[in-house]
């Protein structure tokens, strides 16, 4: 099974729940759903790492937590990025996407894989 | 933070901390199981299906919530941990700035601290180092000392060799016991300067009893408690750090003790010291064959070891058979029994009482001293309403603001407690070389670890009596108050003023019990003061002479040495009369044996009576008056026939229609003495003890090796001690002399414990007076303050001066009346406990209580007046613009 789909490298979990919630206030499950819907669920989140990854964003002051609503009317814990999560975000994405930028053009240089 | 609810700090932290942290995570993780399999039920699984499929695909839900669970708790209790900090950071803070701000208020309030943390410390400091400290010997709460009851007699009574030896074998609940001579003498000269030691002969079972084991060498054994092979001595570790440098090759090495070549074989380690550090030395104790066959004798003491598990009930039981067996065996043993005390109460149990009592006083005192800081504290309360009102407006549950006024109340008592530790450590040092000499275990007195610890108790308990009322008082008025309150007569005020009204009602009832137990204390001082000793030490030099067996082996040298001591000091310039006597009146000393009396009627009982060896000088030296015959002369030689004095005490008792000129007496197995003379009575245990008759043999015939010497002089008699001292090396260059000191120092130290006692209770009573008048001034004028305006508009209607004067002293005197009927009422029931500490007073004693009430009512007056004053003064321009 999976062989279509990647799992999330090491340390990466909290660069894509930070991009999530640039959207807006999200809870947990509405993060996992937003991944699978914007990769095509090609990438997979570990569910049972999303948690913890949520509390370490927590305790590194990126995201902060508060009870609401869900859009059906139950009690969930939304997230939300706090200014030092974009920030770390912006950063972070420039860095990654430096990072595969050069990686790609590294394995698209002559000679050809084809 | 939002939605604060009043309720306790504890609940507030323990939902915190549990419950809802578990209930969130589990909700969370169920919100999101729920969510995914709605979508998968959206895709057409049915619901049990996709259930299974959600949790499938989360992974391990119970290891998950696990590790949310537990970081969720760690990290509220890290925050809440900041919070408290930060909160408790702040309000110190806010009550370091008050302190500085208010400087008047911080000098009275720290300085009230200092005296009453101050005393209460060093009073503890005193009654731990004496009675509660442990013995500093291993388990020492078994050991024991036994001494023989006399079942004719109170007291306990010295033990002989023969009885300890038996009792030593017979009984069942000792590990060990053994047989101790304490306060010997030895004379040990270096250097061509004679020095007097002071040792201990013991049983070598004392060390292993005491679980003591030498720093150098050994310690003795019990072949060494035999005769001819006792020469051999253990050094206390002060005595071998002074007189032989710490030099450890001295151990094996002969020194010489009493004239004695005595092998050193052990030095004992830095903190032991049996009975109390001043012994310098311990040496075997030898019984001769001939002294255990008397079981009378002796004057021992013996401590032994119980056993493991054995209670002091155990041991009692068994010594009381044992001692049956013996009564039935000897007849000298029929009125003997075996007593058991705890060693540490031995040595301090009659201390308990005073001790206690002045802790109790000093406590009363800072008690009073706390009614004035809570005052205080209300006061500034006042002050600070605006600031409360606006905190509670805000939100600040009054949990909260209690919480905040004893943080803020913190720095204060931290001040309050050094400045405390301060005065104790100053206290204790101008108070402990002024402790009797003859108050045990002073070396342990200072401020340990456990008194610190008391300190620390004292100041919690202070916090939580100043601070809790005025932080609750504060917290109800900023609930009730709003901004705006700021008007007189409210209920808050109302109730406020009847709290200082009580605390001054207190204040004065804890003073009038200290005042009256001061009054008793010093009117018995007095009492004993004036009693007559019987003597008159005026003038007089004493100096104890201990001259060793082993120089003199036999009484004629010993008459010979203290005949030639006594006409050299009588040639010394200044002196008109130079004694001896085996016990000088009042040094704590006694000697004391059951007399026979010639022709007395078949078992008449045999009257106990000091004994005195004395020179015919004695009675010249101290003017005690001879009422009747003569004194003793140079006839009275020890081979002319035997001869006794008597004092009129022991005359009137047993010839009260006769003369006892003429009558024999003699001690139990003497030869009979013909009684020439009769002296005064004396006071010997002490001037508030009245003494046992006394007997006294002259020096020649019933010949002691130990004696003091007491020199009457026209000048100065202090000025004579080295000449006394060179009178004595020119009779025997080896012989030291030792506890010089005048008569009249020994008199006032038989009254040192008495003194101090006094004088400690005196104090503390001043104090609390003082604590006291301040307090109810403070009230008084406070309640003028606020009736400022009310006494203008009276004196506009017409009031006169007096008139209002008259209001503000009838409250002040309506205050002192309810607080001083309560302290008589408490008063009468707490002297009680003075009743052993008196002399010549009842503790109820009118008297005192009279005068104290009205010194206490005086001083009251004063502290009302001025206020009073102030407020007749007021115009009432002013007093109607006041606000």
């Amino acid at each position: 099974m999976a062989d279509d789909r990647f799992d999330l490298l090491q340390g990466t979990l909290g660069l894509v729940i930070l991009k999530a919630l640039l959207g807006g206030e999200l809870h947990g499950y509405a993060i996992a759903r937003w991944v699978e819907d914007t990769t095509s669920d090609v990438l997979r989140v570990e569910e049972g790492s999303l948690y913890p990854a949520l509390r370490r964003l927590e305790d590194r002051g990126f995201i902060a937590a508060q009870w609401g609503l869900s859009e059906n009317n139950r009690r969930a814990r939304f997230y939300g990025l706090t200014a030092a999560g974009r920030r770390y975000l912006k950063a972070e994405a420039e860095r990654w996407l430096e990072f595969s930028g050069a990686v790609t053009r590294v394995l698209r240089a002559a000679p050809s894989l084809a | 933070m939002s939605g604060e609810r009043h309720e306790p700090m504890w609940r507030r932290y323990r939902r915190f901390l549990r419950s809802n942290i578990a209930a969130d995570v589990d909700e969370e993780i169920e919100f999101h199981l729920a969510m995914r399999s709605r979508d998968y039920e959206a895709r057409g699984l049915p619901s049990d299906a996709a259930a299974a499929a959600a949790r499938e695909r989360f992974g391990d839900v119970g290891r998950v919530a696990g590790w949310l669970r537990r970081h969720d708790i760690e990290r509220a209790r890290a925050r809440r941990a900041g919070e408290i900090m930060s909160s408790i950071h702040h309000n110190l803070r806010v009550g370091v700035r008050a302190l500085i701000k208010q400087p008047t208020f911080t000098a009275a309030a720290v300085l009230t601290l200092a005296l009453g943390i101050g005393a209460t410390t060093a009073m503890f400091s005193v009654v731990y180092g004496v009675l509660l400290r442990p013995l500093p010997f291993s388990e020492p709460s078994r050991l024991v000392r036994v001494w023989t009851h006399w079942k004719t007699a109170d007291g306990r009574g010295a033990v002989s060799a023969a009885n300890a030896r038996d009792w030593r074998a017979q009984n069942h609940v000792f590990e060990d016991l053994a047989l101790v001579k304490n306060n010997q003498s030895f004379n040990f000269t270096v250097n061509g300067e004679p020095e007097r030691l002071l040792g201990v002969r013991a049983w070598a079972s004392l060390f292993p009893i005491l679980r003591a084991t030498p720093l150098i060498g050994r310690t003795f054994t019990e072949q060494e408690n035999e005769i001819g092979r006792e020469n051999v001595a253990v050094l206390s570790y002060q005595l071998w750090v002074r007189r032989f440098g710490s030099d450890a090759s001295i151990v094996g090495k002969a020194i010489v003790l009493n004239g004695v070549s005595t092998t050193v074989i052990g030095i004992m380690k830095p903190e032991f010291g049996y009975p109390s550090r001043v012994a310098e030395l311990w040496t075997p104790l030898t019984v001769t064959a001939d002294e255990y066959t008397h079981r009378t004798w002796g004057s021992y003491s013996a401590v032994a070891r119980l056993k493991p598990g054995v209670t002091l009930d155990q041991a009692r039981a068994d010594l009381r058979v044992v001692s049956a067996d013996l009564a039935r065996q000897y007849a000298d043993n029929k009125e003997i029994g075996a007593g058991i005390t705890p060693l540490l109460e031995d040595m301090v149990g009659r201390l308990e009482q005073p001790l206690f009592v002045l802790l109790g006083a000093v406590g009363a005192m800072l008690l009073i001293g706390c009614a004035n800081l809570t005052n205080l504290l209300l006061a500034r309360g006042l002050s600070r309403r605006r600031e409360i009102a606006v905190r509670t407006a805000l939100g600040a549950s009054r949990g909260r603001l209690v919480e905040q006024s004893i943080t803020e109340l913190v720095p204060l008592l931290a001040l309050g407690a050094a400045a405390g530790l301060l005065t104790a450590t100053w206290v204790l040092h101008a108070l402990v070389p002024v402790l009797p000499a003859d108050l045990p275990r002073t070396e342990g007195i200072g401020i340990s670890l456990p008194v610190l610890g008391f300190t620390t108790l004292v100041v919690v308990v202070i916090a939580l009596l100043v601070g809790v009322w005025p932080a609750v008082d504060a917290a109800r008025s900023g609930v009730s108050a709003g901004l705006s309150e700021l008007s007189r007569g409210s209920t808050g005020a109302r109730r406020r003023s009847r709290v200082r009204d009580a605390l001054v009602v207190a204040q004065i009832a804890a003073t009038l019990l200290l005042l009256v137990g001061a009054t008793v204390l010093v009117r018995s001082f007095l009492a004993v003061r004036a009693v007559s000793p019987g003597f008159n030490p005026e003038g007089v030099l004493t100096a104890q002479v201990a001259i060793p067996e082993s120089r003199y082996p036999s009484d004629s040298q010993i008459v010979a040495f203290y005949t030639g001591v006594l006409d050299r000091v009588q040639a010394l310039p200044g002196v008109t009369a130079v004694g001896v006597v085996n016990r000088l009146p009042l040094s704590g000393d006694d000697q004391n044996a059951g007399l026979q009396i010639e022709d007395a009627a078949p078992h008449t009982r045999w009257p106990n009576v000091l004994t005195r060896t004395v020179s015919p000088g004695y009675f010249r030296a101290l003017q005690i008056p001879m009422k009747e015959g003569r004194s003793f002369t140079r006839f009275d030689g020890s081979d002319a026939p035997r001869v006794a004095i008597i004092d009129e005490r022991l005359a009137r008792a047993m010839w009260p229609n006769a003369s006892p000129i003429g009558r024999r007496v003699r001690e139990g197995g003497d030869v009979w003495a013909t009684v020439v003379g009769v002296v005064g009575h004396i006071q010997h245990s002490g001037l508030d003890d009245d003494s046992d008759p006394q007997v006294y043999w002259n020096y020649t015939q019933r010949v002691q090796d130990r004696l003091a010497l007491v020199v009457k002089t026209r000048g100065n008699p202090a000025s004579l001690s080295k000449a006394v001292a060179a009178a004595v090396r020119d009779v025997d260059p080896e012989q030291p002399i030792y506890g010089v000191r005048t008569l009249g120092a020994v008199v006032d130290r038989s009254l040192g414990e008495r003194w101090l006692q006094t004088i400690l209770l005196a104090t503390f009573a001043g104090a609390a007076l003082l604590l006291a008048s301040v307090g109810a001034y403070g009230v008084i004028a406070y309640g003028v303050g606020q009736r400022t305006r009310e006494f203008g508009v009276r004196m506009a209607l017409g009031a006169g001066r007096h008139n209002v004067m008259g209001m503000v002293l009838r409250r002040g005197a309506t205050l002192f009346a309810l607080g001083a009927l309560t302290g008589l009422v408490l008063a009468s029931v707490t002297v009680r406990v003075l009743s052993t500490l008196v002399y010549g007073v009842a503790p109820h004693d009118v008297t005192s209580f009279v005068f104290a009430t009205a010194v206490l009512f005086a001083v009251s007056m004063v502290a009302c007046y001025v206020p009073a004053r102030r407020a007749s003064r007021v115009p009432a321009s002013v007093a109607l613009r006041s606000d």
